[in-house]
């Protein structure tokens, strides 16, 4: 854990000194921050990315300072997906038939979803049913496009079911359902027509089903399968053009199928992972949690006092509302409520975790003063299951791996950066949020 | 054949714009009625008496991102577009990015785009230098304004929301969640190319 917090901020620290004049809005060119390799990461790249991420929105609202930190930390994995992207080319997982094949469905989604989108446009809404619904809606706004949207939705699917019924006419497609039974060969054709055909294997990973599933079910993927094909087709006879899409797929895909292949070679088998949870039992481990009250002040004397008058039957929570010198503490009567055993001051947790509950602590001196303690209740320690952590200890160990992975890589593959060295304290700001 | 057309595209409506209320972002901190009445062109209810226009509403008076108090009639014989907003809410940003390229577009015509942010000044100040927005912004800080947005027909507070103008101070049409370029050309448009 500690790790990666340092990890963070040397990142941050680095990235937000060498992005900090870089700005969000495209400058009228856009500039190569990073070569790598024969490769490139470019400012509209880079804003792409971060207008595509999951703080896109808070992003827009941070100072300039965090905005370079993120900015940095943003094109750091640019970088890295090129790198991965290289390695991949190098050794030829751009070539392997899952890749291709991976490749191959996406682009048939992509002319698919391209000619049902030209579909859709088709319909519109009929002048004096147009002028029913904003009768019926009285101008309520919301009203009116929904009205719409559910008119055409209806529409669509009318159109959609006639276009596909002239495609499967048209292709004379015959389906062959009856070959859906146990001892199924993987090149059992169970759907044809004159452009395509759909063998067992394209629909059912052999991999993934050992034995026969459900027949309903492999019926309902030989039937999109089938749709899918169709409909491609018939798009690409259209000579819909989805290369732009298809192009910024890839560029994601590969560098995420060089990970995947990787982390399989990391974690080779379920054993990796047993054996690293045996190695690192902390991270099953749930700490104690201790409901706290406390009483602060600036000399022992006083701190001895108060403690005295608690031992005689005073309550320490009124005490600490009156005398306590931590304006938080005495606002909230001293209940300062639960701590995870093991962060905070060092001396009150070690304490704390001795301390009886219900009894008032000896007096102990931090930098902060004297303090009194009591523990009100606490939540013992437990341990989560090794399934209760079994993806996060192969995150952890991805995240071990990864750096010096990604090392190697910038080591094998030449990387330059073109970004503004800015002041130093800027980073220095960063290093402190 | 249209009858039972008209009734379930009229049910899937009502469907349909009770989630979009849902989708949008309430400042409120009372809960959201499931369906809350319609708002639009002439959907507040004129009080008897002077006619309900802008100018004889309650006048606020709001600091500016630009150091300057500002009241809406500085705008007077523009076609106003006052947009309450929030810097955490994403829909308000999307907006913002047509609102811009509309004040570009219709400057000349007169429009006027006013941003209402119920936010944090220097929140507010960051999504304008990071959007490089091109009209003004005013801070209404949310603690403090809650009302505001209430006191202008939206009586559940959900943003982005959007009240439109005319140069009579008229107002013409109010709009809650994101207001896209259809609504705009069918509400504002119009509204633009009559010179005063």
């Amino acid at each position: 854990m500690r790790m990666k917090i340092d990890t963070k901020l040397i990142k941050a620290m680095t990235w937000a000194a060498l992005l900090a004049a870089s700005q969000l809005p495209a400058i009228a060119a856009s500039q190569v921050l990073a070569s790598i390799g024969a490769m490139q990461v470019t400012s509209d790249e880079l804003n792409a990315a971060i207008a595509s991420s999951p703080f896109s929105t808070q992003f827009a609202a941070m100072n300039e300072d965090d905005q370079a930190g993120l900015r940095g930390d943003m094109l750091r994995r640019l970088v890295a997906s090129r790198l991965l992207t290289l390695e991949a080319q190098r050794l030829g997982l751009d070539k392997s038939s899952d890749y291709r094949q991976d490749i191959e469905n996406f682009r048939l989604g992509l002319v698919y979803r391209h000619y049902m989108d030209k579909l859709r446009e088709r319909i519109v809404v009929p002048p004096d049913t147009l002028a029913e619904m904003k009768q019926q809606m009285k101008g309520d706004a919301d009203g009116l496009a929904a009205a719409k949207a559910a008119y055409i939705s209806n529409q669509y699917k009318l159109l959609k079911q006639t276009t596909l019924e002239n495609l499967k006419n048209q292709d004379h497609v015959v389906l062959h359902e009856e070959r859906i039974k146990p001892g199924i060969k993987p090149d059992t054709v169970l759907m044809e027509g004159k452009s395509f055909h759909i063998k067992y294997a394209d629909i059912v990973n052999p991999r993934e089903h050992s034995t026969l599933p459900n027949p309903e079910w492999i019926k309902e993927q030989l039937y999109k399968r089938g749709e899918l094909l169709l409909i491609a087709n018939a798009a690409d006879k259209l000579g819909v053009d989805v290369s732009g899409k298809l192009k910024q797929y890839q560029k994601e895909r590969l560098p995420a199928l060089m990970l995947e292949t990787k982390t399989r070679e990391w974690i080779s088998s379920e054993k990796t992972l047993h054996d690293w949870f045996d190695k690192h039992p902390e991270v099953a481990t749930i700490p104690e949690r201790r409901h706290i009250g406390q009483l602060v002040v600036a000399t022992r004397k006083e701190a001895e006092a108060l403690r005295a008058r608690i031992l005689k039957g005073e309550s320490l929570f009124t005490l600490a509302g009156q005398y306590s010198i931590d304006p938080l503490g005495r606002k909230q009567n001293g209940d300062i409520g639960w701590l995870v055993a093991g962060r905070g001051m060092p001396e009150l947790d070690r304490a704390s975790a001795k301390l009886e509950d219900g009894k008032v602590s000896d007096v102990i001196e931090t930098r902060a003063g004297f303090h009194l303690l009591t523990v009100l209740e606490r939540q013992p320690m437990s341990r989560k299951t090794y399934a209760g952590v079994r993806d996060r200890i192969a995150q952890l160990i991805i995240n071990e791996k990864l750096p010096p992975y990604l090392g190697d890589l910038e080591r094998r593959y030449k990387v330059s950066w073109n970004v503004i060295q800015a002041r130093d304290d800027s980073a220095q700001k960063v290093l402190k949020q | 054949m249209f009858r039972s057309g008209t009734l379930s595209f009229l049910f899937v409506a009502a469907v349909l714009a009770a989630g979009t209320t849902v989708a949008g972002v309430s400042l409120a901190a009372e809960s959201i009625p499931a369906r809350t009445p319609p708002q639009a062109a002439g959907a507040m209810n004129p009080p008897a008496g002077p006619p309900d226009t802008a100018w004889s509403r309650e006048a606020f008076s709001l600091p500016g991102l630009d150091g300057v108090k500002h009241t809406l009639a500085e705008w007077k014989g523009k076609v106003i577009m006052l947009n309450f907003w929030a810097t955490w809410c994403p829909s308000c940003q999307t907006e913002i990015s047509d609102f811009i390229a509309f004040q570009e577009e219709y400057r000349a015509q007169g429009l006027q785009v006013v941003g209402l942010g119920l936010d944090v000044e220097q929140k507010l100040r960051n999504v304008q230098r990071t959007l490089e927005i091109n009209y003004p912004i005013l801070v209404a800080d949310p603690a403090r304004h809650a009302n505001l947005i209430r006191q202008w027909g939206n009586s559940s507070g959900v943003i982005p929301y959007t009240v439109v103008i005319d140069r009579e101070g008229q107002i013409i049409y109010t709009h809650r969640g994101p207001l896209h370029r259809d609504a705009f050309d069918e509400n504002v448009l119009p509204l633009l190319s009559g010179k005063h």
